[in-house]
């Protein structure tokens, strides 16, 4: 045996690798050389410290991702088997025939738009909300007053379960009550990905894109994140820019005018994750500004502001996605979101590397849309 | 397998490889949450699996698909330049006590500033049997290189990490 071949042995029965005839021979060697024995004595320790170094760090998914997992499963026992992965690329290939006549008709809808708005007075109008109190599934309200709305910080339930026993399973249309779209937001571990700001512990991301459906609104994409060592008390406030916000709403949420003094702030759960978007249409780039206090103490405000040049991630995109998805399934689309903006939408954000779940919700809507009545 | 069989099946897969499988995820992307978006996306994939099909092949399908994964991401992202220090710091996670946390953080950190000095299949096979306890043959199923090829490639890079590494470091 040549003396590289002795050394690389040595490593393989280090690590348990050699079968047992080779194992012997390798002992008998070791025991006849006190060189060769040095060398496996610093080996295995090496070996040992590796392990130890590496092998201790456990690291576990997060639970909303462990939730995604468990409604997949769940689908997938129900139904045999979910689709195959290689079907959502001609899932996709469907999206292409309505994207041109999609466009068109966003298009037509923006031109509509932008000729028929009125001259802005330059007053700040007050909220108008157009959802239905949304019932059930553990979500916690907004308060508005005038133009500021205290953001709810909490968003947990199945209603995207609900959605897709509907959809897969009855063959149905979700009831609006089964339709509540924060809960569908929160249920991506969806980031945005604009400007950020530290409020004592806990962390807000902002990112801003122009709404798909509405050409002359903005679509605000809030993520607020709890602190990393331990629960706060946490309140954030939309508050839209005097006299250039014309309308705005949070997504998904029906409007319910309250004292804010009334309500006082949430306890915000270590490493908790809270997704929001409020819709705003504005004369400008200005779009107002969240505001807050962690622990009763009072954070910097930041700043809503529009960057035109900016190219939308592509967890907006999917949020907005998401949204519109929402308000057509509730019927709150205005007259603005219809199947075809919606496909034309789905295969904006399709993509070659998309992960499993957001491909099992384009195939969702998919469904959704070839189901018999709406 | 019934609904229920099937859905516990998931749940115990999860269970038992989640941690593991983060761990691997990481060396390549070199984010937490990457590495579990890549990792959440491996168990999706094992929902439109016949569980009776994998058999005992469960854990290298895994660290195959995740490995897979990754890979599309970084095709995706580019991001194929080994990590810095402070980048090794920043994604440690924060689930254990502060204090033993931080000691691990540093343990790891060092270590894998050593690592990144490693040619790519030599780090990989390294990680593979030491972070994740694979043998050979699981090693050839993740990476398909020969168990000869493994041996080699571990045993020379260990004989470089033991060069480069203080004492302090390796204990």
């Amino acid at each position: 045996m040549k003396p590289h071949q002795k050394d690389t042995k040595l490593t393989d029965y280090a690590l348990g690798e050699l079968p047992p005839e080779e194992s012997v021979a390798v002992e008998r060697a070791i025991a006849a050389d006190p060189a060769l024995r040095a060398a496996f004595v610093e080996t295995e320790e090496m070996c040992k410290g590796l392990i130890d170094a590496l092998g201790g760090k456990k690291e576990r998914l997060q639970p909303r991702q462990r939730d995604a997992i468990r409604r997949v499963a769940h689908q997938a026992a129900r139904q045999g088997k979910v689709e195959n992965l290689s079907s959502h690329r001609q899932a996709r290939q469907r999206w292409i025939a309505p994207l041109a006549a999609a466009a068109v008709i966003i298009g037509g809808i923006f031109l509509l738009t932008f000729f028929q708005k009125p001259a802005g007075t330059g007053a700040t109008k007050p909220v108008t909300a157009n959802n239905d109190p949304v019932k059930g599934g553990g979500l916690e309200g907004p308060s508005e007053q005038g133009n500021v709305i205290r953001l709810p910080l909490k968003a947990s339930g199945k209603s995207l379960s609900q959605i897709m026993d509907a959809v897969r399973g009855e063959k149905r249309m979700p009831t609006k009550g089964e339709v509540r779209i924060p809960e569908m937001l929160n249920a991506f571990p969806l980031k945005a990905n604009g400007s950020v700001a530290l409020w004592h512990g806990c962390k807000l991301g902002v990112e801003i894109l122009p709404s798909p459906w509405k050409p002359s609104a903005s679509l605000v994409f809030v993520e607020i994140q709890g602190a990393k060592d331990g629960a706060r008390g946490l309140s954030v406030e939309y508050h839209a820019e005097e006299g250039v916000v014309i309308d705005h709403r949070l997504i998904g949420y029906a409007s319910r005018k309250s004292d804010s003094k009334l309500n006082p702030p949430s306890e915000v759960e270590a490493n908790s994750r809270m997704l929001l978007v409020i819709e705003v249409e504005s004369r400008d780039l200005r779009l107002g500004s969240l505001h807050g206090s962690v622990g009763g103490r009072e954070a910097s405000p930041l700043p809503l502001v529009r960057e035109p040049e900016r190219e939308p991630s592509d967890d907006a995109r999917f949020a907005a996605l998401v949204c519109a998805f929402g308000l057509w399934l509730r019927g709150e689309g205005g007259g603005m979101i219809d199947e075809e903006v919606m496909l034309a939408l789905a295969r904006e954000v399709a993509s070659g590397s998309m992960v499993a779940d957001r491909y099992d919700f384009l195939n969702l809507i998919d469904e959704a849309t070839k189901l018999p009545e709406k | 397998m019934k609904p229920s069989e099937f859905e516990e099946f998931i749940e115990r897969a999860v269970e038992e490889h989640e941690s593991a499988l983060i761990g691997y995820a990481k060396t390549f992307v070199y984010d937490l949450d990457r590495a579990r978006d890549v990792v959440q996306d491996t168990f999706i994939r094992l929902c439109k699996q016949d569980p009776d099909k994998l058999g005992e092949h469960l854990r290298s399908w895994l660290f195959t698909v995740c490995r897979n994964r990754c890979l599309d991401v970084l095709r995706k992202d580019r991001r194929i330049e080994p990590i810095n220090e402070d980048r090794w710091d920043k994604i440690s996670g924060n689930e254990t006590p502060p204090d033993q946390q931080v000691e691990d953080d540093e343990r790891i950190a060092d270590v894998m500033r050593f690592m990144d000095r490693l040619p790519k299949n030599q780090r990989e096979v390294i990680l593979l049997k030491f972070q994740q306890g694979m043998s050979y043959g699981e090693i050839q199923n993740v990476t398909g290189l020969t168990q000869g090829n493994i041996g080699f490639l571990i045993h020379t890079g260990l004989k470089r990490l033991r060069e480069w590494m203080p004492m302090a470091t390796r204990d």
